[in-house]
Order: structure tokens, then sequence, then C-alpha cells
């Protein structure tokens, strides 16, 4: 293979030249450095591209960023405070807040409650052989399963009634202020009752009443006065307490 | 590359190298560089729809038992705002000795408040004597919507007023006309509706569109649409 004799001639006058400032060092340089090429004009444009390594450091830079920040995204999904449920607890609404303090000055007034317990339990529980005949006028005041309870014990002991000539009255106790409980959201009356049934005998005058204890938590709701019931009271129930249910 | 020897200009006796494999770290950087903005870009999706999500919620009411329901964005509709009017009603016309409820200041203006508490002392049976009134909607064509629109509404209400003192106790049907108007929402009223102004009608009043179109049709003409 033949080059070019000018242009061969240029590369070895180029190298030469070159090479001059390095022939005072070349014994001091190490062999394995001598196969090198000692051109200055070709180190200057190698240290012009030395931007592409500071571009490769900036590279890697950017890397580990975009690394560290995908890896705190993550992290942020992973710590999502909506992964626990949210407990939501109400206030009262205005209806409810409304009844509440309405409730509070709703307490059953302590005289009409007694006069309507006394008469209402008295015309109850009253009878004589001749029947229980102010029962009826409980119509609207009592509920009817109440009446129709007392009415069928009546008739079951009608024959012993009209034999020993039976006389029922029924004597209530006073009430405790701690017997009545109110419900503030029904507006209903829970009132425990204590009382004395006492059975004269017509049959035999000369013998004493028969006195039986009485015990019985009343559940009265709230009534609109009317003519069927004048009171602000309605009976819903009648339990009667026994002796281990009493207080 | 753990040098900065780069920045040196090399010396005639340096060895020109061919380099030190840059070019590979190069491509393997992009490389995972690309891959670090696919998994920090699925990351942030998934924020993204982390954060439009609802949370769970789990509702008690007042006294302590579970709601069930799902949440959904807010919007007012006739059923929501004839209950609302119902309550902030039976709240205003809620009085005894001690005024009225509480609760109800952040659910009427405060001209309207002032109204009512001035109902409430004007109407008490006697002197020291304590009572309680309380108007109840009646549960069947007891809200009637005479009009309105975003800012303001006008209703007719049907229902029983009863009154009980130690005294007497007085119960009996009235009609009342009531006004609200949208105001700025608070933590007591969520909703931002409040009463302006409370005021009694009469029977003929509330059945003024039944009777128009009970006269429409005696003469046979096209009657107004019933609210």
């Amino acid at each position: 293979m033949t080059s070019d004799p000018p242009q061969a001639e240029a590369i070895t006058a180029l190298l030469e030249r070159a090479a001059e400032p390095d022939v005072a060092r070349a014994s001091a340089t190490p062999s394995k450095w001598k196969n090198t090429i000692p051109s200055r004009q070709l180190r200057t444009t190698w240290a012009g591209a030395a931007w592409s390594r500071v571009a490769i450091h900036f590279v890697f830079l950017a890397t580990v960023l975009t690394w560290l920040i995908a890896i705190a995204i993550w992290l942020s999904v992973l710590a999502d405070p909506k992964r626990n449920p949210l407990a939501f607890d109400s206030r009262p609404t205005l209806r409810e807040a409304t009844r509440q303090w309405v409730a509070q000055e709703l307490k059953p007034d302590y005289d009409q409650l007694a006069l309507y317990l006394r008469s209402t339990l008295s015309i109850l529980h009253d009878f004589t052989a001749e029947g229980a005949p102010y029962r009826p006028l409980l119509k609207g005041m009592v509920a009817p399963k109440i009446l129709a309870e007392a009415d069928a014990g009546f008739k079951r002991d009608l024959t012993l009634i009209k034999k020993q000539g039976i006389r029922q009255t029924f004597r209530l106790s006073r009430i405790d202020d701690s017997d009545i409980v109110v419900d503030k959201d029904t507006n209903r009356v829970a009132v425990t009752v204590r009382g004395t049934f006492e059975l004269n005998l017509d049959a035999e005058p000369r013998a004493r009443p028969v006195k039986i204890p009485y015990a019985a938590r009343v559940v009265l709701s709230p009534n609109t006065p009317s003519q069927v019931n004048p009171y602000l009271f309605y009976v819903e129930a009648i339990e009667r307490l026994t002796e281990t249910s009493k207080k | 590359m753990s040098s900065f020897a780069y920045r040196l200009l090399p010396q005639d006796r340096d060895p020109v190298t061919p380099g030190s494999g840059q070019p590979s770290v190069f491509k393997l950087c992009i490389v995972l560089q690309l891959v670090g903005l696919v998994v920090a870009g699925a990351g942030i999706m998934k924020l993204r729809a982390q954060a439009a999500g609802i949370p769970k919620i789990v509702a008690f009411t007042a006294d302590h038992r579970a709601i069930i329901g799902e949440p959904k964005t807010y919007q007012m509709d006739d059923d929501r705002f004839g209950a609302f009017a119902r309550d902030t009603v039976e709240a205003a016309l809620a009085r005894t000795e001690k005024g009225i409820p509480p609760a109800l200041q952040d659910y009427v203006t405060d001209a309207a408040g002032k109204k009512l508490l001035a109902q409430a002392s004007s109407i008490r049976p006697r002197a020291g004597a304590s009572f309680v009134q309380t108007f109840q909607v009646a549960e069947k064509d007891g809200v009637r919507l005479v009009s309105g629109n975003m800012m303001t509404a006008r209703i007719k209400l049907r229902g029983v007023l009863t009154t009980r003192s130690t005294d007497s106790m007085v119960s009996d049907t009235y009609y009342w006309g009531a006004q609200f108007v949208s105001g700025p929402l608070s933590v007591e009223n969520p909703i931002g509706w409040r009463l302006t102004d409370l005021f009694e009608i009469s029977m003929d009043d509330y059945y003024e569109e039944d009777a128009a179109i009970a006269a429409a049709d005696a003469v046979k003409l096209p009657a107004r649409q019933k609210p």
C-alpha cells in the first residue's frame, strides 16, 4: 500500500515537529508510554471533549434523583392516611336538640300525676259483688287491654265474689318522687306504685278486712285532654311487680 | 467516574487512552432514568387517584348508632329542604318560659331570632308560670312550597300547636308562612339556609291553590299547577 508522497511527508513532518519538545523527556518516560502518540494537538482536542465526562456525571446524578423522587412518591402512596376509615360522630340534629330541650321542661306535675293515678287505679280495681260500675268510665283513659284483663279476672272469680260478697277497695300509698321516671325521647312516664287491696266480706260481717299488698309499674304516655280523657296522661301498661322484682 | 481528574488538561506526557467505557455507563443511566420516570409517573397517578377518592367514613348518630350509606356530592333537593324547613319551623315554635331552643340560633337570622324571642315572652300565660309550647307539622300535606330559588324560599306549613302549662292545655291547628334565605355555611348549620320570617296565615291562604283549582274547574279554565 503506497501513500501520496507529499501527504506522507507532511504527516511525518508534523509528527516530528510535535515530538520535538518530548525528546528531552523521552528517556524518563516509562517504557509502556513509548508507543503512545505524544501529540499536543490531539490532547487539546481530547481536553475540549472532556465535557462529555462532566455530562455523564450529571446524568448519573439525575438518575439517582429520579429514583429518590420515585421512592418518595411511592412511600407517600403507601402512607396514605385514607387507608384507615374515618369516624364521624354526629351531633344532635335540630329536631333532636329541640326535643331534648323541650323534654327538659316536660316534667310531669306531681299533683296532677298523683290525682290521675289515684282516680284511675281505684276505679280500675274497685268492685263489689254487683260488678265494677265505674270501670267503663276509664275507656279512653286506659289501654283497652288493661280493662279487658280486669273484666276477665272479675268474671273468672265471679262465683266466689258473689258467694262471699267480696268488696274490693284499692288504697294507693304515697308515690315517691324517685319512683317517677321520665323518658325524654318519648315523653312517657313510668311510675312505680304501691298500695293495698282491701277485701271486705259481706257474708262475714265480723271478719276483718283481708289486706293484700300490691306493687306495679304503670307506664303513662302524654295525652291531649279531651272529653274522653280530661287528663294529661294515658295508661299504656300496668306491670305487676313481684316480691323479687321490687326494689 | 469517581475522579474529577478530567478537569485537568492532560499533559503531553500522559498517555492517550481510548476511554473508560463511558458510553455504556451513559446508556445505562439513560435507561435507568427512563424507568425511574415511569415508576415516578405511576406513583403520581396512584397518588392522584387516592387524593380524588373518598375516604371510608364510619358515621354515627348522636346516640351512637351507625349510619348506613354512601357519601356523594352534596346537592340540595326538595326532600332535604322540606325536612330542614319542617324541623326549623317546629324548633322556632317550640317555646318555654326560658325562650326558644338554643340550637335554633344558627338556623335563624338575628332579626328573626329577636322576633321569635319577643313572641315567646308575649305568650306566657301569667307571670312566673311555666309552659311548654310545641308545634308539630302535619305528616300529610304539612309543607307547601310557595316559591324558591338558589337564594330565597317561601313555604306554607300546617300543623298542631300545643301549649301546655300548669294551668291549662290548648291544642289547635295553625297555619304558618315561613321565609328562608341562603347564607354562609357553618359547623352548626352546614346547609346555610336560615329562617328570616315566620308569620301566621289563615286557612284560606294555605288552601289558596286548591280554591283556585276548584274555581278553575268550575268554569272549565286551565288550572294552575298544584305545588
